[in-house]
């Protein structure tokens, strides 16, 4: 769906992005990830045009983006920063419109897509005729990605979008996020520098530095094989534990409940307990003992045997 | 200290010391002669005093120990004090002098000028304060209009020269309206090009700076000398009124006064719009025409405003200098009051201009709140001003 | 120890040069001047160019030294009660003497103190002391509250924490303030001619009033150099 190949771009005597190479599935979300100066925003921002790389194409649809008026293809990703930029003169509903309305939508498709969307992100109806000024951080961040799933683009761009938010309304709207897209299915290319946000919300994670991508593979794959010196003390020592947040108890017992126990919660019931196991229960009253050896099977499971 | 405690302490002062010490007007028996100084204590009769002395005292009081809605009818009260006082100096008559009744007059002192002055003070403070400062201000205008305060020059000079006032405020008004208004599309795109191309910057700035800098009666005279050779050369733009006086030189060197403020604040709305907001209409598609017309041109209206307003609050006070090359105006007055040593026409041409100084100014920060509740943006206190 | 490079401004220069010649060599030049404007040389002023500047500066600088003095002083007393009230109602003051037409102020000091230099002065001092005034009160308040903790921390009482590290800090504001002051203050100054005062306005008035296009030269370059050269020599 997005191939970047050989992208090269530099300022001054700065290599911020060093011959790289990436493929995109359709449907995929993509977590670029790294320290500060290693390029994954200049790697975002070559995807819409916002920076111009020195060598290298981009290719969406197999269509070199270089191809079309750069308004044009902006007019169909979508793109969200830490800052939101909401306009501040525009209401919430006219800032939300403001791609369908350059494309021409009728007013009445206008209509149901904001709603549909302010719905998707839990705004109330009455926030369709505030002004930026008058909403919480959270909100006007949520108002971002209604802004950025406006003309339904099949390309999500989003650039640290919930850096400036509070940790608690953090998790909840990386929560959302997650639910989003797990119903709209966008290509989502996400840059980050917070290897959990990361974790939660990747299909794939590539990790960069110093314009390089140094491994590109699903999270749990870099759980159990992470041979980059640098990836693993970037990821973390503990990211096995970190990566447990991302599943929950459903997706270890196969099965379907409202309970909302994440792995790492399971963990720890684990350490509380003497002999490592913990026994829950279900809403019809079977109970079922879980074992440590359970999370490592789960874990391991793909692996060859 | 309480809040408002020094406006009125000082302004009780101002009037304390106006009604005892200070000169309130002259009496002349006509333009020329000299003046019998007036002292407030001959205006009012005895018992009057004591009324205001009284009203004075309780006023006091109640400030310091009770302050509540009572003084606030108090303060209220006061508001009248002016125009009622210029009303009663306007009656003054002296004793053993012969005088015609219809020319004599009564021109103001220093005494009612601190009085006024003392009396703005006293009641802006508490809520309210600047509707009644405003009120104050209006009734000293309705006692000028009134017919009873017909005796003070002011006054005086102003009948006499009726159709000429009214004529040449109009012309102040439009000379000095007009050249603002033709300098806000220039300046607007000169601040425009100031910030899309940086190397022109300095020149543009460097430009429009001078005019500023420079003394606006020298630049004037200056604008006269090739006008006139103009105006020898083509003789037809002597017909149309571009001539070496009048309102020509005048308006060219207006026009270009206006420059500064509104290139300079043009270049600060836009170079202090948020980055964000601009990349993002750049990221949602739009075209760079689309951009600065819905995005970054209407967020950066306050501050456009602000360097109008100061172009035309400016531009009102330079345009008394007209006066001087025969372009008219409240200057034509004042000049010519200052030549017959006639303060009381100086007077007259000079209260207007200030009025409408002060006016334009509110009402161009009327506008501007607005605007910018409207758009929603923090706007820069710091006004770029020349 | 780090030497400063002292780097030559080469307008300021100019503008020196520039009216030095224009000022003591006005009368050498002024024939070629005059068939230039095809203009006869005519009624000269009688007071020659070098004086009426010399006069012309004797104003502007008289008056601004008296703003400076009192505006300082006001300054640091406003801001040393911290009385925002005091502070609030001089800033309004202020802006309002300011948006009065300073013509208008002239004309209006006259009955006190009758025709001549004496009106113009009082006008000019008063037209000084807005923007230092205004410069030298925010100037103080913009200063980062916690240097100014951090000298009371030390021991320091508020007039010694004043003048030895707000004023300082301030002084960009202030000097700035003191520019304006002084550009306005020559542009004024311009003005006194018609009330009787001296100055470079005298030339620029009746130059004006006999349709002679010398005067008015010899008096507005003069002014205007006067005017640059203050404006840039003060920049920074």
């Amino acid at each position: 769906m997005i191939r970047i190949a050989q992208l090269v771009k530099n300022y001054g005597n700065i290599t911020a992005l060093d011959r790289v190479d990436l493929t995109i599935e359709e449907g995929e979300c993509v977590v670029l990830i790294g320290p500060s100066g290693c390029g994954k925003s200049t790697l975002l921002r070559s995807i819409n045009r916002m920076v111009q790389p020195d060598s290298g194409s981009v290719y969406v649809d197999e269509q070199d983006i270089l191809k079309y008026p750069p308004e044009t293809l902006r007019r169909k990703i979508g793109y969200c920063i830490q800052n939101v930029g909401l306009f501040p003169h525009y209401t919430v509903y006219e800032n939300i419109a403001v791609v369908p309305k350059m494309l021409k939508w009728s007013k009445a498709k206008i209509e149901e897509r904001v709603d549909f969307l302010m719905d998707l992100t839990g705004l109330p109806k009455e926030y369709k005729t505030k002004k930026p000024h008058e909403l919480s951080g959270g909100e006007a961040q949520r108002v971002g990605v209604c802004r950025a799933l406006a003309a339904d683009p099949d390309i999500l761009l989003m650039d640290e979008p919930f850096g400036a938010v509070d940790p608690m309304t953090r998790v909840k709207i990386q929560t959302a996020f997650r639910n989003i897209q797990k119903e709209l299915k966008k290509t989502v290319v996400f840059v980050t520098h917070d290897v959990e946000e990361a974790v939660l919300l990747a299909d794939k994670i590539a990790v960069m530095q110093n314009g390089k991508i140094l491994g590109y593979d699903t999270p749990s794959n870099f759980a159990l094989h992470m041979e980059e010196e640098f990836v693993r003390s970037f990821l973390g020592l503990d990211y096995p534990v970190k990566l447990l947040k991302r599943y929950n108890i459903d997706d270890l017992l196969n099965q379907e409940s409202d309970s909302k126990l994440t792995l790492n919660e399971l963990l720890a019931g684990m350490l509380e307990s003497p002999d490592g196991n913990v026994t829950i229960q279900n809403a019809n009253g079977d109970k079922q003992t879980l074992h440590f050896e359970d999370l490592i099977h789960y874990l391991h499971k793909d692996d060859q045997v | 200290m309480k809040p408002g405690r020094i406006s009125f302490v000082t302004g009780g002062f101002l009037v304390f010391l106006s009604w005892t010490l200070l000169a309130w007007g002259e009496f002349k028996i006509n333009r020329v002669s000299r003046g019998i100084t007036i002292r407030m204590m001959d205006v009012i009769p005895l018992y009057g005093w004591i009324l205001m002395i009284a009203i004075f005292i309780v006023s006091f009081w109640f400030e310091l120990y009770r302050p509540k809605i009572k003084q606030t009818v108090l303060l209220w009260i006061l508001t009248i004090a002016p125009a009622l006082c210029l009303i009663g100096i306007s009656g003054f008559v002296p004793s053993l002098t012969e005088f015609d009744p219809n020319v004599a007059r009564v021109s103001l002192g220093i005494g009612f000028y601190l009085f006024l002055g003392g009396i703005l003070l006293m009641v802006s403070k508490g809520k309210g304060g600047q509707t009644r400062i405003v009120s104050t201000l209006v009734w000293v205008f309705v006692a000028l209009g009134s017919g009873f305060a017909d005796s003070l020059g002011l006054i005086r000079e102003y009948n006499n020269l009726q159709d000429v006032f009214v004529r040449e405020l109009f012309r102040h008004v439009t000379l000095a309206l007009l050249s603002a208004c033709l300098a806000i599309l220039p300046g607007v795109m000169l601040g425009y090009a100031s910030l899309r191309y940086p190397k022109a910057k300095e020149w543009i700035f460097g430009f429009v700076h001078l005019f500023q800098v420079a003394p606006t009666l020298s630049l004037l005279a200056l604008m006269m000398i090739p006008l006139t050779a103009l105006s020898r050369a083509f003789p037809f733009l002597a017909d149309l009124g571009i001539k070496g006086i009048g309102f020509a030189p005048a308006f060219i060197v207006l026009f270009l006064y206006s420059l500064l403020p509104i290139t300079s604040n043009t270049y600060a709305g836009l170079s202090q719009t948020d980055p964000f907001v601009l990349e993002s209409a750049t990221a949602l598609g739009m075209t760079e025409k689309q951009k600065f017309r819905r995005i970054w041109f209407p967020l950066s209206l306050p501050a456009i405003f602000a360097g109008i307003r100061t172009a035309m609050t400016q531009n009102i006070g330079n345009t008394i200098l007209a006066g001087l090359v025969g372009g008219g105006g409240m200057g034509a007055l004042i000049f010519l009051g200052l030549s017959q040593s006639a303060l009381d026409l100086v007077l007259l041409g000079t209260i207007p201009v200030v009025t409408m100084a002060l006016l334009i100014d509110a009402i161009f920060a009327i506008l501007e709140k607005t605007t910018i509740k409207r758009l929603g943006v923090k706007y820069d206190p710091h006004r770029t001003i020349g | 120890m780090i030497r400063r490079k002292f780097r030559i401004d080469l307008m300021l220069t100019f503008y020196f040069i520039a009216l030095l010649l224009w000022v003591f060599g006005f009368e050498s030049f002024k024939g070629t001047l005059a068939s230039l404007l095809g203009s006869g040389i005519g009624l000269v002023s009688r007071t020659s160019l070098p004086v009426l500047t010399w006069q012309h500066i004797q104003l502007v600088a008289l008056a601004s030294s008296a703003a400076i003095l009192v505006s300082l002083l006001l300054g640091m007393i406003v801001h040393l009660t911290r009385n925002e009230e005091a502070e609030s109602l001089v800033m309004k003051l202020g802006s309002i003497l300011e948006t009065i037409p300073s013509a208008a102020v002239i004309a209006l000091s006259i009955p006190l103190f009758g025709y001549g230099n004496g009106p113009v002065l009082m006008a000019l001092w008063v037209y000084a002391i807005l923007p230092i005034l205004r410069n030298t009160i925010v100037g103080l308040q913009s200063i980062n509250p916690s240097i100014q903790d951090a000298a009371t921390g030390i021991g320091m009482s508020p007039l010694q924490r004043l003048l030895k590290i707000e004023m300082p800090l301030a002084r960009p504001m202030i000097l700035a303030g003191i520019k304006t002051a002084l550009v306005i203050n020559i542009s004024l100054a311009t003005i006194g001619a018609t009330v009787g005062a001296g100055g470079l306005g005298v030339p620029i008035i009746a130059g004006i009033r006999s349709y002679d296009p010398l005067l008015v030269l010899q008096g507005s370059i003069a002014v205007i150099l006067m005017a640059l050269l203050t404006e840039r020599a003060l920049r920074s």
